[in-house]
């Protein structure tokens, strides 16, 4: 299921070494509400090589489209954000942060790609498909409009379309939601980049076009050679397609390795709960699945301590609710738990 | 390539084609029944301006001295005026007038409305801020005050009236445009075009405007029908047109001043009330075509 776990592993042993194409680190987001600032996502690092996708997992709000959004620059805004995003490849290395609008146009749709979540509200209903997806290539004047329009063609046919030359005419309410995804997913691919973002692509659609669109996904971003960050709040859609995961809660990561350690074995009792929580189709009728109790702390009522402490089970009083938990090296993964080490003894 | 199935709804409203949307706005006015008789009585009134040469019987500011006042009969169809002017030949011309300045005040509006409108909400911030107050400042006044004051101002004549009609009315223009920008910037698709490294200038031209462009254009025709009672008015009081050129507004106010000679205020007054209902049944069945939700 994971030909790459060495390279993986690799990758997260050295970071510079192999080259990743994405750095993230110390990413701060934080917005101003009634005159305070609260803080969204609190110090997230984490990087992607070539060929490698690294998934993001997590609840509704846990901040895992919000540090899509900020490596793509499309943060809303009233945020402020600190930390470092970093492309890098044979060229060298651009700091993200730092870029001006325009320059950072310059590389949206050609270094970074992003798939987003809704297929049915991201095209524009009023221009045809194939105009929108032969768009990103000549916003960045890449070539002519001709051949603009012919390789939209390709790509279309590229992402299994069939008829790909009457199709690239439809406009998006005469497609179906897994063309249309299909079509997002061209866009984001036809200006070939490096970083590959998709936001929750498959959470539209019914499990059996899912299933497509991960493989086409995967199979492209294999085939180029580019790094993918995937954000999810669905395991079994991480399990199939990551090589690495980053379980995220309440602005943090919690627990970051390889994705089959991570769901065989999870260290971080958010994790486990989150892993537990899946139903299974053996599961019993009317057996109850089992829940994380309480609820994800809003921002800015996040307790003192582990944010996860108040719903854990394992929570030590004295322990958990005081200071900041540090990502713990353990087992070949990083853990944000102050009982790992003990847990696994005992 | 299995799920290659296509909803094909574009062979069953064709009108709701965005793609094709001006030519689908004129079928769906069309095939509505308040919608085409504005059509019709719009049409009439351009075919009637464009051809008031041929049409009229009489040289509309040629004065018969001998016909002052004289009620309609077969000769003079609507009458004569106090000057002894043929008021049927005057109606046709007057058409001309008013319809030149409302098409140029409203097209004014709109285009300097829409540019407000578009940069202020999708620049946001102080650019907004700053044009918006400006906007806020010319709606504070009541149109016609304000008409009245630019014109007062540029000096009286035609010209003149077409730009404080349209000064008067882009407030609107800009306020409709803006409040739409403010939701299409925010949907999805707005979204991933700036994810494909879309300038601005790109995005509003390319994927704002032509989402917010529907509205604009019935409200555009609402405004026309106020448009051409302001300019009524403005000529009424004098500030409009200036004689001996026809115009309704003036004609109007000219035959108020002799009640029992009825036939100089109805003639004109008829050609407003017919001009502004079929702006304003446009206007109606443009924003049902437009808008599914509001349909009969």
């Amino acid at each position: 299921m994971n030909p790459l776990p060495a390279l993986a592993a690799a990758a997260s042993e050295k970071a510079t070494q192999s080259g990743p194409t994405l750095a993230v680190s110390d990413l701060r987001i934080s917005a101003k509400r009634d005159r305070k600032s609260v803080e969204l996502l609190r110090g997230v690092s984490f990087h992607v090589a070539s060929g490698e996708t690294l998934a993001l997992v997590g609840e509704s709000g846990c901040g895992k489209s919000i540090t899509s959004l900020a490596v793509m620059g499309l943060l809303a805004p009233g945020l402020s954000m600190s930390g470092e995003v970093a492309l890098t490849d044979a060229g060298g290395r651009i700091d993200l942060v730092a870029l001006s609008a325009a320059e950072r146009r310059k590389l949206c749709g050609r270094r970074l790609g992003m798939i987003f979540q809704e297929p049915m509200t991201s095209l524009n209903p009023m221009q045809r498909v194939g105009d929108q997806i032969a768009e990103t290539l000549t916003t960045h004047g890449i070539c002519s409009r001709q051949e603009a329009a012919r390789r939209a063609v390709a790509m279309l046919d590229r992402m299994g379309i069939a008829d790909p030359g009457r199709r690239a005419l439809a406009l998006p309410h005469e497609l179906s939601g897994g063309m249309r995804q299909r079509v997002m997913i061209a866009m984001a691919m036809i200006g070939e980049p490096d970083l590959l973002i998709a936001d929750e692509p498959t959470t539209a659609l019914d499990v059996t076009v899912q299933a497509q669109i991960l493989e086409l996904i995967r199979d492209l971003s294999r085939e180029r050679g580019m790094a993918t960050l995937f954000i999810s709040h669905d395991l079994a859609v991480v399990a199939d397609i990551a090589d690495r995961v980053a379980v995220m809660y309440a602005g943090e990561i919690v627990e970051t390795g390889p994705i089959d350690q991570v769901l065989d074995a999870p260290l971080h009792p958010y994790t486990i709960g989150l892993i537990a929580s899946r139903p299974a189709l053996s599961t019993e009728r009317r057996a109850r699945l089992s829940a994380i109790f309480g609820a994800v702390p809003e921002p800015g009522r996040r307790p003192q301590g582990c944010a996860f402490h108040p719903r854990c089970s394992l929570a030590k009083p004295g322990l958990c609710d005081v200071g900041d938990v540090p990502l713990k090296r353990f087992d070949g993964r990083d853990v944000r738990c102050l009982r790992v080490g003990e847990r696994v003894q005992a | 390539m299995s799920i290659a199935n296509v909803t094909s709804t574009s062979d069953r409203a064709p009108e709701k084609v965005p793609d094709a949307r001006w030519l689908g706005l004129l079928k769906g006015l069309w095939r509505h029944r308040l919608g085409r008789a504005g059509c019709i009585v719009l049409a009439v009134l351009v075919l009637v301006a464009a051809g008031a040469d041929w049409l009229a019987p009489h040289d509309p500011t040629e004065i018969y001295y001998d016909y002052i006042l004289v009620a309609p009969d077969s000769r003079f169809w609507f009458g004569t005026d106090e000057l002894g002017r043929d008021i049927f030949s005057r109606v046709l011309f007057g058409a001309r007038v008013s319809l030149q300045v409302v098409a140029a005040a409203v097209a004014l509006s709109l285009v300097i409305g829409a540019a407000v409108g578009l940069i202020s909400g999708y620049a946001g911030a102080w650019i907004d801020n700053g044009l918006m107050r400006v906007m806020d400042g010319l709606m504070a006044f009541p149109a016609l005050v304000l008409a009245l004051a630019i014109v007062a101002v540029l000096g009286p004549d035609l010209l003149n009236a077409m730009i404080a009609i349209a000064v008067v009315n882009t407030p609107g223009f800009a306020r409709l445009v803006r409040g739409e920008t403010l939701v299409v910037r925010e949907l999805d698709y707005v979204q991933a075009a700036r994810a494909m490294g879309a300038s601005p200038l790109r995005i509003v031209a390319r994927h704002v405007w032509p989402s917010v462009s529907g509205n604009v254009l019935v409200y555009g025709s609402l405004k026309a029908s106020a448009a051409l009672i302001t300019e009524s008015a403005l000529s009424f009081l004098g500030l409009g047109v200036q004689p001996p050129t026809p115009s309704w507004g003036y004609m109007l106010a000219t035959g108020m001043q002799y009640t029992q000679a009825w036939w100089m205020s109805i003639f004109p007054g008829l050609a407003i009330f017919l001009t502004v209902l079929g702006l304003n049944l446009i206007g109606d069945a443009a924003r049902d075509v437009i808008d599914p939700r509001t349909q009969r």
